[in-house]
């Protein structure tokens, strides 16, 4: 299912995912969606207020998307993860763009994260 | 005795008003429901269904709670046949009586017809890229495509209400078995395979992720996606197990004693013996504003049996009406402006409320008139 996927290291054994999956039709709601990601980190069940404050506009390989970034701290505040999610229709296919990991190394690599997003293009 | 009291309440007005009565509880609750469970589960719920259903509370058993559409028009036309036998005295003098009633049974018989022969599909169509078949808004196949010959392919599908029943499939045309092991008729990616998700295939494009069920899907703008978990069983033994998904982007490819094939699950397919083909799709809105004004789309015919090629505009309340199917204006794709999206409807029983309106029509006015002239009649005595 997965288009791509990229490791980026980090120091002290820290690392972060990059992974490129295309799902057919809308793929959920942005709120199944944004649910899902929070999931993922731990979190609970986030509020359609909160989504709408999380979300920003971005172009994807020319094509107006949305960027969600979601962090997440466990109680004993020794591992803190981080998720920028980047998601863009396309011809009836969704394309989620996601870098999850260790906050430390998903903030370092934030901006060229944006632009690989910003450097993206379809072969068709 | 005993049957022709069953006959006179079959034929009574008191049997009249509560089909009337419960008609109306129906329409009222199936109305108030559809907030919830969306317009097409409380269409099957409560109009296209011989009883209303409700889950136990703490369990999944589904007991019926209330007559359903199909078994209140039932008892409705079986009320008036008899209504007009027991009172063919009365109707033989009154035309009008018969016809008028001759047209509701006519609109309650075709409306069932409707529910059990029509079949409702959408139709993708790209500005220059001929349309062959329609899609399926709610029902999926698994699709195996044999694409071993240069000139054509070779469908074998299975569809859902088979692929439900996990049982095994084989055709002649196929040089393996099929047998489903599992399928979810709603499901939901688990994109980390490590996140404690089974992985449960050992082939295909859907090894890196993994799917698990979830409720069915009732809004009104998006569909379920349903996954199946499958073996595929050869001559020397199993071949491995696949997922297919409508989730997935791509189809699978197989190869098996020198022949390919192509594994997905996608929405049934209707294929047409001609083609349409968008030469180009209007869409105007209002000056100044977002509401919609106008869709239309010139679209061409290609017919190799007929030799017919030939333009035609579908616009809103104006749709093509084609070897038996109505092609309507239905929608557009917001992100790409040479798309136009038509709802394709293939109805055998589409004339059956213009002849029962027409046959009521007539039977209400004859009997005003009847009733006119007799008090004229009289007036004039």
């Amino acid at each position: 299912m997965r288009a791509a996927s990229f490791v980026v290291n980090g120091p002290d054994n820290q690392r972060a995912e990059i992974s490129v999956v295309p799902l057919a039709g809308q793929a959920g709601s942005d709120l199944d969606n944004f649910n899902r990601w929070r999931a993922q980190l731990g979190l609970p069940p986030g509020e359609p207020a909160e989504l709408e404050r999380s979300v920003q506009q971005i172009e994807i390989g020319g094509q107006q998307g949305k960027l969600i970034e979601i962090a997440a701290a466990p109680s004993d505040q020794k591992s803190k993860s981080r998720m920028i999610v980047a998601m863009v229709q396309r011809n009836g296919i969704t394309w989620f763009f996601k870098m999850m990991g260790d906050d430390a190394v998903v903030t370092a690599q934030k901006q060229a994260f944006m632009d690989f997003l910003g450097s993206v293009q379809y072969a068709d | 005795m005993q049957t022709s009291r069953i006959v006179q309440l079959l034929g009574s007005l008191r049997l009249t008003v509560v089909c009337l009565v419960c008609a109306a509880i129906i329409v009222f609750w199936g109305t108030m429901a559809q907030v919830e469970i969306g317009v097409y589960a409380a269409q099957q719920n409560f109009f296209r269904s011989w009883f209303i259903t409700a889950t136990l509370p703490g369990t999944e058993v589904r007991l019926p709670v209330f007559p359903g559409g199909y078994l209140v028009g039932g008892i409705t036309a079986l009320n008036m046949v008899f209504a007009l036998i027991q009172r063919r005295r009365t109707a033989t003098q009154s035309p009008g009586l018969w016809l008028t009633h001759a047209g509701l049974l006519l609109l309650l018989i075709g409306q069932f017809s409707t529910d059990m022969l029509a079949v409702e599909s959408v139709m993708r169509l790209v500005e220059g890229q001929p349309q062959w078949y329609s899609e399926d808004q709610r029902k999926v196949e698994l699709a195996i495509v044999e694409t071993t010959l240069p000139d054509h392919n070779v469908v074998t599908a299975i569809p859902q209400a088979l692929l439900a029943r996990k049982s095994e499939f084989g055709t002649p045309e196929l040089p393996f078995k099929v047998k489903v092991r599992r399928f979810m008729a709603n499901s939901v990616p688990v994109e980390n395979a490590d996140a404690g998700a089974d992985l449960i295939t050992n082939h295909g494009a859907a090894r890196q992720a993994s799917f698990r069920e979830t409720p069915h899907q009732y809004s009104g703008d998006r569909r379920d996606m349903p996954t199946a978990e499958i073996e595929l069983l050869g001559p020397q033994g199993s071949m491995g197990t696949w997922v297919a998904s409508l989730w997935l982007t791509k189809t699978q490819p197989l190869n098996i004693s020198n022949r390919t094939f192509e594994l997905s699950l996608r929405p049934v397919r209707y294929y047409k013996p001609f083609a349409l083909e968008l030469a180009r799709f209007k869409h105007e809105k209002y000056p100044g504003s977002a509401i919609p004004r106008n869709f239309e789309s010139d679209v061409r015919i290609i017919n190799p049996e007929k030799g017919e090629n030939r333009n035609v505009r579908i616009r809103m309340n104006n749709p093509l009406r084609y070897y038996g199917e109505t092609y309507y204006q239905s929608g557009y794709d917001e992100r790409d402006p040479r798309v136009s999206i038509l709802q394709v409807v293939r109805n055998p029983a589409w004339v059956t409320p213009y002849i029962s309106c027409a046959l009521i029509c007539l039977g209400l006015a004859h009997r005003f008139t009847s009733h006119l002239i007799t008090f004229t009649k009289g007036f004039r005595k």
